[in-house]
């Protein structure tokens, strides 16, 4: 219980600070053309944050070994982008599969945003980060699963603040994509409010 | 390790990767789209990459909208021939009483 406690605070921290103090869209920048593209409609942009949850989760699950136990001994750590690329690739493929064959409420659900996950370098900016900075599995599973909550949640309010501005009458210069990234601009400042909070 | 070994592996490891990716795409195209699961049409009217999924339904169906048009259009020409013929008759046969 000793040894199992400061570990759950570990993961906990790391799971909070990767959330918000260090979110991927807002501090990293990670993730900017779904996080622009995608949210017009709240619905639409809960799919997409839900699937790259998914798959970031996943591809955490698989490149860590895949990294840890097979480049690492072989010494061959130059391959690892290709590697994480082609398996982030091939798993969104076989996810997409399954969820295809075996539900296709789920299928329906996520729509045109499954494939797209391939090409959102968050997914990959994760994966990559677990490895260069040398974590260990647990933790790496807790990076993954902050980033993919934050991206989520980032994905959500801003979906949110552009359905409101939707409905708003301002200047003609600003409306659609302008004002969007002003948000984005202001959010991201709101979210540096986070900074410090995992040391 | 020698590193004509280590290309050999790297190279090695790639063309598996290569290969589970392309076995993958081969098999999620292949299964069939679930019912009412295609895509929405109308917002991908003005998208340019035809490469995509969404876009290929849309070929299809102004494929399948033209052939019908065709259709329609030989079987308007065929009423049409068979109305000036039926008419052409008609006046042969008031020809014909004259």
């Amino acid at each position: 219980m000793t040894q199992s406690a400061p570990f759950i605070y570990t993961f906990l921290l790391a799971i909070v600070s990767s959330m918000l103090a260090d979110n991927v869209v807002l501090n990293r920048f990670y993730g900017i053309c779904s996080f622009v593209g995608v949210s017009n409609k709240v619905k639409s942009s809960f799919s997409m944050g839900l699937a790259v949850c998914f798959v970031t989760i996943l591809a955490s699950l698989v490149c860590w070994p895949i990294f840890n136990f097979i480049l690492k001994p072989l010494s061959i750590e130059f391959m690892d982008t290709l590697t994480y690329i082609l398996v982030i690739a091939s798993l969104v493929q076989v996810v997409g599969l399954f969820i295809k064959k075996y539900s296709p409420s789920l299928y329906k659900a996520f729509g045109i945003y499954l494939p797209l996950i391939t090409t959102n370098c968050a997914v990959l900016g994760v994966v990559q980060t677990n490895t260069d900075t040398g974590l260990n599995f647990g933790l790496s599973m807790a990076n993954a699963l902050g980033t993919s909550i934050g991206y989520l949640l980032v994905m959500v309010l801003f979906s949110c603040v552009r359905e409101r501005l939707e409905t708003t009458t301002g200047n003609k210069v600003f409306k659609g994509i302008p004002i969007a990234l002003v948000c984005a601009c202001i959010m991201a400042m709101a979210f540096m409010g986070f900074s410090g909070i995992g040391e | 390790m020698s590193k004509v070994w280590l290309i050999i592996i790297a190279v090695a490891i790639f063309i598996v990767l290569i290969t589970t990716f392309i076995v993958t795409f081969i098999l999620f195209r292949k299964t069939p789209e679930p019912k009412g699961c295609q895509p929405s049409i109308d917002q991908c009217k003005s998208c340019s990459i035809k490469g995509c999924r969404a876009n290929i339904y849309l070929y299809q169906n102004k494929n399948i909208d033209s052939s019908l048009n065709k259709d329609e259009s030989i079987i308007n020409t065929n009423e049409s021939i068979n109305d000036s013929l039926g008419n052409s008759s008609e006046t042969i046969d008031t020809s014909k009483q004259h």
